[in-house]
């Protein structure tokens, strides 16, 4: 895969904005960090501290996608927006934060839905695909164009005080669809998704407290850095699962599926 | 034979934690239906309007994951363990 253009340099920050991570992962990690590319579905709950975090990381090229506008009811989580960017469109107040709290990486928006048709175009040559998605339709979309595509992808959910994370690699361990197997008759994916709250069969929306999905979304861009960096160990065939109310996480271990629609022996899909 | 089930998170809207009694031979499918039915005020959470299981729960059996699929013809055995993960899908 081609690796962006950044304009980090980091060998000229290093000693100054990155100086307190270099002993973690040295000025390799650190390049490494520059060179990538990290495309986030979703500038909201989870969006907001995945963005964060990457950008303050320094990795080199962000590209955030959002197809919503900034509601007010927003702002108790979605910190990467204010006040005054209500009514704006989320990918763009959301990477204008991002280059103000770091002019040296790329951001880029993206303002629309993601789809079948488009996901190959949107997507670019993104090397990383993160889920801060709040609707199973879409992850399915992106879940199995990183299989296909062979990138890895770094799921996460919350709800309430859970929530839920697992990174998903295209070499080893299962994909998102050996852990979560295809219902047609789904409970929760006709209930948040974009499409529906703006359309006529709205339902209530899910309830969630801003920690929670700071907790999972700092966690979704931890094992994004230590992934890109190679510090420490990836977690492959694990789901986090947090439950706030009780502070405490349990650990789920996802085999892969022989008989999975996208990654299983009978589907016809390159890298699988 | 005794079984101890329970669904992952504080939760308001049901029993945390159970003990069942089901009979002999009964299947994972079997005990998950009659939690929810008895013990959750909204089984819809666990169930589909044709009474199978949803596929997006994630299910334990002693720790280990048994897949929605296999619910039907997974046999438990006394004393086995159950946890019921509900599914998540915010943003
Ligand atoms: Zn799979």
């Amino acid at each position: 895969m081609t690796q962006p253009t950044s304009k980090c340099d980091c060998s000229k920050s290093a000693a100054g904005r990155y100086e307190r991570q270099l002993p973690l992962f040295g000025i390799e990690g650190q390049q490494k960090l520059a060179e990538a590319s990290v495309f986030i579905a979703g500038t909201g709950g989870l969006g907001s501290p995945v963005a964060t975090y990457l950008a303050a990381a320094g990795v080199g090229k962000i590209v955030l996608l959002d197809c919503d506008s900034v509601d007010v009811t927003n702002l108790n989580r979605q910190f990467l927006h204010r006040e005054s960017d209500v009514g704006r469109k989320k990918a763009e107040s959301g990477s204008e934060k991002l280059k103000e709290m770091n002019s040296e990486i790329l951001v880029e928006s993206v303002c629309g839905l993601l789809n079948e048709e488009n996901v190959k175009e949107i997507i670019g040559d993104c090397q990383i695909i993160v889920d801060a998605l709040d609707n199973d339709k879409t992850r399915r979309i992106l879940a199995a164009f990183a299989k296909q595509t062979k990138r890895p992808y770094f799921h996460a959910a919350v709800s309430g005080f859970q929530g839920q994370f697992a990174a998903f690699y295209p070499e080893i361990g299962p994909c998102y669809f050996c852990a979560f197997p295809e219902d047609e008759d789904d409970f929760e994916e006709n209930e948040n998704t974009s499409e529906t709250r703006n359309s006529e069969k709205k339902k209530p929306v899910f309830p969630i407290v801003g920690a929670t999905a700071g907790i999972i979304g700092s966690m979704e861009a931890n094992e994004i850095i230590k992934y890109i960096t190679g510090a420490g160990k990836i977690q492959v065939g694990k789901l986090f699962i947090w439950d706030g109310l009780s502070c405490i996480f349990d650990v789920i271990d996802i085999e892969s599926d022989e008989n999975c629609s996208v990654c299983g022996k009978n589907n016809k899909n390159d890298g699988c | 034979m005794k079984i101890s089930i329970s669904i992952f998170g504080t939760r308001a809207d049901c029993e945390n934690k159970a003990d069942i009694v089901i009979p002999e031979a009964a299947t994972l499918k079997d005990l998950i239906t009659e939690f929810s039915l008895k013990y959750m005020q909204d089984a819809d959470l666990i169930l589909d309007k044709d009474g199978n299981l949803r596929k997006h729960l994630i299910i334990q059996v002693n720790k280990k994951r048994v897949m929605v699929g296999k619910v039907a013809e997974y046999e438990l055995a006394d004393g086995d363990e159950v946890t019921i993960y509900p599914p998540v899908s915010g943003g």
